[in-house]
C-alpha cells in the first residue's frame, strides 16, 4: 500500500522578486512501513522535501504538484486539519538536535506536548507515558528526568529525547533529518540503533548526507542532486553499483573508500547549469550534458537514474 | 557592597515598603482620613512627624500611601508589561504587513513626550488611581513593544519552534508555551524598572494636583505641605519624609532592576560600578 505519494512536486522561493527553484519536478513514493533514505550534499533541496511534506516551509515557498498521504492531498488541507495530521500521522525529528529542545521547558512538558495535544489525556497518563518511551530510549532515571532541563543532558540523550518526542503518538510516517548529526562514532551507532528498533513498524524516510546511516537504517535509496533526484533504487545495489557519476563520486569520497572528494561545488539554487546539472563536476561530461538535461529513466527493477550515458 | 548583597538589600527594603502597605491599618497610630490633633502641630510622642494643615496625622498618612503609591506603580507596570509583551509577541512572531502597520503606529505614538500627554488625559477624565494608572500602563507600554518584539524575532527562527510546529502546535500555543517562557527574563527586568519608572509618574502626577483627591499618596502629601504652606514655614517634617520614601523605593527598585538584569546576562557583573 502507497503511504506517501509526492508527484511532480516543485519549490520555489521568491526573494527579492526573483524566483528560485529549490526542488524540481520530484516524484517519490514511499510504501508503507518501508524504510527510505534520501541522499544528497547540503543545499541539495532534501531538507525542504521534508519541510515541504510536513508544510512547515516559510510563507515566502511556492508548492506546486501533490503531495499524497493515504487518500488526501496535503498540499490541499487547510491548516487546521494538517494540524492534526502533524505529529499525530507524520512525526518530524527535526535537524539540529541540540536546538530543538526549547530551553526553558522541562522535558516532561516537551514529551507529554503533542501527547496533549493530540490525544487529550490527563497530564498524569501523559507523564506515564513519558517516562516509559524515556526509558525505552535508555535514558537513565526517566522519572528525575521529566523535571530535568535540555542543557542537562548530553548531545546523544537529546537525540534520543527526540526521538521519544516523536515516537510519543505513535505516527505511521517519521520524516528524521540529520538525525546523528554532530555525534560522535559510538552515539551515533546506538542512536541508530534505537532507531531501527523502533521504527520497524513505520514507514521512515530518512533525510542525510551520510551514505553509512543510509545503508543501516533504510532498505531503499534516493539520491538527490540540485533538486532533483538523480538515482534511486535498493539500497545494496546503488551502493555496490551506483550508475550516476555522482552517487559513484559520493561513494568514493567517503573515507572508507579513499577520501576522493568530487570536485567543484554544488550550483546554488537559482544556477543550476543547463543541461545535465551536474556536468561542471562530472567526471564523464560529454559535450551532449551541456545541452540536454537528462531525464530519469528506468533501468531497472526499482531502479531509476538520470544520466544520458543510460539513454 | 556587591552585586548579591545589594539585590537582597533592596528586595528588603522593596518588601518591607509591601509589608507597610499591606499592614497600613495595624501600623498607623490614626486614621489618616480624620483630623486626630490640633493643625500644624510640630513632632511629639502623639504625633511622631506633626500633624497637616487640617490636623491630620502624618505619619499615618504617610504609611497609608504606600498603599496608593504601590498600587498605582505595581497596576501601571503590570498594565504597561501585559501590552507590551503581547504586541510584541505578536508582531514579533508573525510580521510583515501586521508588524509593519503596528511599529509604524508605535513610532508615532512614541513621538509624544509621555508626561504632557498624561497631564492632559487626566483632566478630561474623573482622577483614581486606577485610571492613572490604567493611562500610565497604556501609554508608557509603547516603550517597551520593541525590546520584545526584538528578542521573539530571535526566537521566532529558533529550531525549538520548528520543532514545536512539527508536532502540531498552533499559532497561540507556540506564542503562550513555547515563546513566552523565553521572554520571563527580560520581562522581569523590564517589569521592576518600570513600577520604579511609574511610582515617579505618579507621585509627580500627584504633586501636580492631579491624582486622586479622595486618597492620600506621597506626591499628594507634599503638593499639599507645598499649598498651605509648609515650605514657607520650612515644616521639615511634612516635606521631607514623603520625599524620602519616594527615594527609598524608587532606589531599592532601581537596584533590584539592575541587579535582576544580572542574574539574567551575568557578562554585566563586571562592568557596572
Amino acid at each position: 500500500m502507497q503511504l506517501l505519494e509526492i508527484t511532480g512536486l516543485q519549490v520555489s522561493f521568491i526573494k527579492d522578486r526573483e524566483i528560485i527553484h529549490v526542488i524540481d519536478s520530484v516524484n517519490l513514493t514511499l510504501e508503507a512501513h518501508e524504510s527510505c533514505a534520501l541522499v544528497g550534499e547540503s543545499g541539495c533541496g532534501k531538507t525542504v522535501l521534508g519541510m515541504a511534506v510536513m508544510r512547515l516551509l516559510p510563507s515566502n515557498a511556492q508548492i506546486e504538484g501533490s503531495i499524497r498521504y493515504r487518500e488526501t492531498n496535503l498540499l490541499e488541507l487547510n491548516s487546521h486539519d494538517m494540524l492534526q495530521i502533524l505529529g499525530k500521522e507524520i512525526g518530524m525529528i527535526p535537524q539540529n538536535s541540540a536546538m530543538v529542545l526549547n530551553p526553558v521547558m522541562t522535558i516532561g512538558r516537551q514529551i507529554t506536548e503533542s501527547l496533549v495535544l493530540h490525544e487529550g489525556i490527563s497530564s498524569k497518563t501523559a507523564d506515564e507515558k513519558a517516562i516509559y518511551l524515556l526509558k525505552r530510549m535508555d535514558i537513565p532515571d526517566p522519572h528525575y528526568a521529566l523535571s530535568q532541563y535540555p542543557h542537562e543532558f548530553s548531545g546523544g540523550m537529546r537525540e534520543r529525547i527526540l526521538i521519544a518526542i516523536v515516537l510519543a503518538c505513535e505516527p505511521t510516517l517519521i520524516i528524521a533529518d540529520e538525525p546523528t548529526a554532530g555525534l560522535d562514532i559510538l552515539v551515533r551507532k546506538q542512536t541508530i540503533e534505537l532507531l531501527m528498533e523502533h521504527s520497524r513498524d513505520k514507514t521512515f524516510l530518512l533525510i542525510t548526507h551520510d551514505l553509512g546511516t543510509a545503508h543501516e537504517l533504510c532498505s531503499r535509496i534516493v539520491v538527490m542532486y540540485a533538486g532533483e533526484i538523480v538515482e534511486s533504487g535498493n539500497t545494496r545495489e546503488v551502493l555496490s553499483m551506483p550508475m550516476h557519476p555522482y552517487t559513484q563520486g559520493l561513494l568514493t569520497s567517503h573515507p572508507s573508500a579513499g577520501l576522493h572528494p568530487i570536485p567543484g561545488m554544488s550550483p546554488n539554487p537559482g544556477s543550476f547549469p543547463e543541461g545535465c546539472r551536474f556536468y561542471t563536476r562530472c567526471s564523464s561530461v560529454q559535450d551532449l550534458c551541456t545541452k540536454e538535461h537528462p531525464s530519469l529513466k528506468e533501468t531497472g527493477k526499482m531502479r531509476k537514474v538520470r544520466c544520458l550515458r543510460y539513454d | 557592597m556587591s552585586r548579591k548583597k545589594l539585590f537582597w538589600f533592596s528586595c528588603l527594603i522593596f518588601f518591607a515598603y509591601v509589608a507597610v502597605a499591606v499592614f497600613a491599618p495595624l501600623i498607623a497610630p490614626y486614621d489618616p482620613y480624620t483630623v486626630s490633633g490640633p493643625p500644624l502641630r510640630q513632632p511629639d510622642s502623639m504625633h511622631p512627624l506633626g500633624t497637616n494643615a487640617t490636623g491630620q496625622d502624618i505619619l499615618s498618612q504617610l504609611i497609608f500611601g504606600t498603599r496608593i503609591t504601590l498600587i498605582i506603580g505595581l497596576g501601571a507596570a503590570l498594565i504597561s508589561c501585559s501590552i507590551s509583551v503581547s504586541l510584541g509577541i505578536l508582531t514579533g512572531y508573525y510580521g510583515g504587513a501586521f508588524d509593519g502597520i503596528v511599529m509604524r503606529g508605535i513610532d508615532i505614538f512614541m513621538t509624544i513626550p509621555l508626561f504632557p500627554l498624561l497631564l492632559v488625559l487626566t483632566l478630561f477624565f474623573t482622577p483614581g488611581i486606577f485610571l492613572v494608572a490604567i493611562l500610565m500602563g497604556v501609554l508608557g507600554s509603547t516603550h517597551s513593544v520593541r525590546v520584545f518584539r526584538s528578542q521573539v524575532m530571535g526566537i521566532r527562527n529558533a529550531s525549538f519552534i520548528e520543532g514545536a510546529r512539527a508536532i502540531g502546535s498552533r499559532d497561540m500555543r507556540i506564542m503562550s508555551h513555547h515563546i513566552l517562557p523565553n521572554l520571563i527574563p527580560i520581562v522581569t527586568v523590564r517589569f521592576v524598572s518600570s513600577v520604579q519608572h511609574y511610582i515617579l509618574l505618579g507621585v509627580g502626577l500627584s504633586f501636580l494636583g492631579l491624582g486622586d483627591p479622595m486618597v492620600i499618596d506621597w506626591g499628594q502629601m507634599i503638593e499639599q505641605a507645598y499649598s498651605s504652606g509648609g515650605f514657607a514655614l520650612g515644616l521639615w517634617w511634612w516635606l521631607i519624609p514623603p520625599g524620602l520614601a519616594v527615594v527609598g523605593l524608587s532606589l531599592a527598585l532601581a537596584h533590584l532592576g539592575y541587579s535582576s538584569e544580572e542574574f539574567y546576562n551575568p557578562r554585566l557583573e563586571k562592568n557596572r560600578y
